[in-house]
């Protein structure tokens, strides 16, 4: 009978590398499938390399925009990343 | 000093879980069955009323009604949002109450069998095809939880509840507590991991979360809903995170699910491999309903 680890915590947007967030999510992103592409991130940290999300695996593979400071009717926020395309190592 | 193994709020819900067993025992003693089944609901829902969040009331003798005179079975109680919607009608200990301000609904069994697995479904079937007029407190319609005192044969309980919501997702229970046995609840997979998911529609996993602590992850789980994303899960889970770190569940794989509702034949043959669970486990009587159908090969999730 298949058995899994029953994860009471919540969805998050943070981007953890290392134990550190270096990044988040406009909104929460299901993930399913080998790519995930985030309308945008805030970015706290370094984004290289293997990063974990919500339980996920995920490597950056490209970004449209790179803005320091992005001013909209959500507010002011920066550095931002828009259109960040990751592939979903698993 | 070595590292205790079960923190003080497990023990306390542990003691909470024998204390309801005693109870349930002593009540057993009555022989009029109708104050006999009050009692025992009146044992359980005194204990909600007592450790859930104050946000919700845990009201009894409840029908729900909606906006088009549409009214739900009576349920056993329900998480109700009093500070801001009105009650619709009251009399000595029923009560009518708006679909929009409930929470959640609960039902309680003194045992978990087939004939009371099939009353929640037909409960939640009903409260869950309800129409909403506007935003609720909660998820409208509102989610349905179960309670039960004892259970013969859980794995077909499980078995059952895992057919049922696979044949009408969206109008399924979320969840049925089986006291000091575990937890039959809706999740979804996420990466390699199980996460609860509340709302029932098509896709979840049935999964049962076997042992003692199913109390505390029952009294968590309502508190949620009570709590409507008030913040403090993550803090409350600190207090039981023996119980709430480690957890794990088993289910049923998708291919059998498939196969066994597909037609009623085939699912009572799966169905018999759970009748006279003897001594064996719950993964040899999974295998024998596997094997039962024609389902050797596992295709793991």
């Amino acid at each position: 009978m298949p058995e899994a680890p029953l994860s009471f915590k919540p969805q998050s947007t943070d981007i953890v590398k290392s134990g550190t967030v270096v990044g988040l999510t406009d909104r929460v992103y299901d993930i399913s499938g080998s790519e995930v592409i985030f309308d945008e991130v805030l970015v706290r940290g370094d984004l290289s390399g293997d990063l974990e999300y919500n339980g996920h695996t995920i490597r950056v593979l490209r970004v449209d925009t790179v803005a320091g400071l992005l001013v909209d009717g959500r507010g002011a926020r920066g550095p931002v990343w828009t259109g960040v395309v990751c592939e979903v190592i698993h | 000093m070595a590292p205790v193994a079960v923190g003080n709020t497990q023990q306390w819900l542990r003691l909470y879980s024998e204390n309801l067993a005693n109870s349930y025992r002593a009540s057993g003693l009555i022989q009029h069955c109708v104050t006999k089944g009050e009692t025992r609901e009146g044992q359980v829902l005194g204990f909600l009323e007592q450790l859930l969040p104050k946000r919700a009331a845990v009201e009894r003798n409840v029908v729900i009604a909606d906006s088009q005179d549409v009214q739900s079975p009576k349920f056993d109680a329900v998480l109700l949002d009093r500070l801001y919607w009105p009650r619709l009608f009251q009399q000595d200990d029923t009560a009518v109450v708006m679909l929009e301000s409930v929470l959640a609904a609960i039902e309680v069994k003194s045992m978990l069998n087939t004939a009371e697995i099939k009353d929640v479904f037909q409960k939640s079937a009903a409260l869950r095809g309800m129409k909403c007029a506007g935003k609720g407190s909660g998820p409208c319609p509102p989610v349905v939880s179960a309670f039960a005192y004892t259970c013969d044969n859980l794995l077909l309980a499980f078995f059952d509840f895992a057919c049922e919501y696979t044949l009408a997702p969206a109008l399924s229970p979320t969840i049925i507590c089986v006291l000091n046995e575990g937890l039959l609840r809706l999740c979804r997979l996420d990466g390699r991991s199980l996460v609860p998911e509340d709302v029932p529609s098509a896709g979840l996993i049935p999964a049962a979360l076997l042992g003692p602590d199913a109390l505390f992850v029952f009294v968590y789980t309502l508190s949620s809903w009570a709590s409507v994303g008030g913040g403090s899960l993550g803090v409350y889970r600190a207090y039981g995170r023996e119980v709430f770190g480690a957890a794990t569940a088993v289910c049923f794989d998708e291919d059998y699910l498939s196969a066994v509702v597909k037609n009623s034949d085939i699912r009572q043959r799966a169905r018999g491999a759970y009748l006279r669970p003897g001594k064996a486990t719950f993964e040899e009587l999974y295998e024998a309903s596997r094997n039962s159908i024609g389902l050797s090969e596992r295709a793991s999730r």
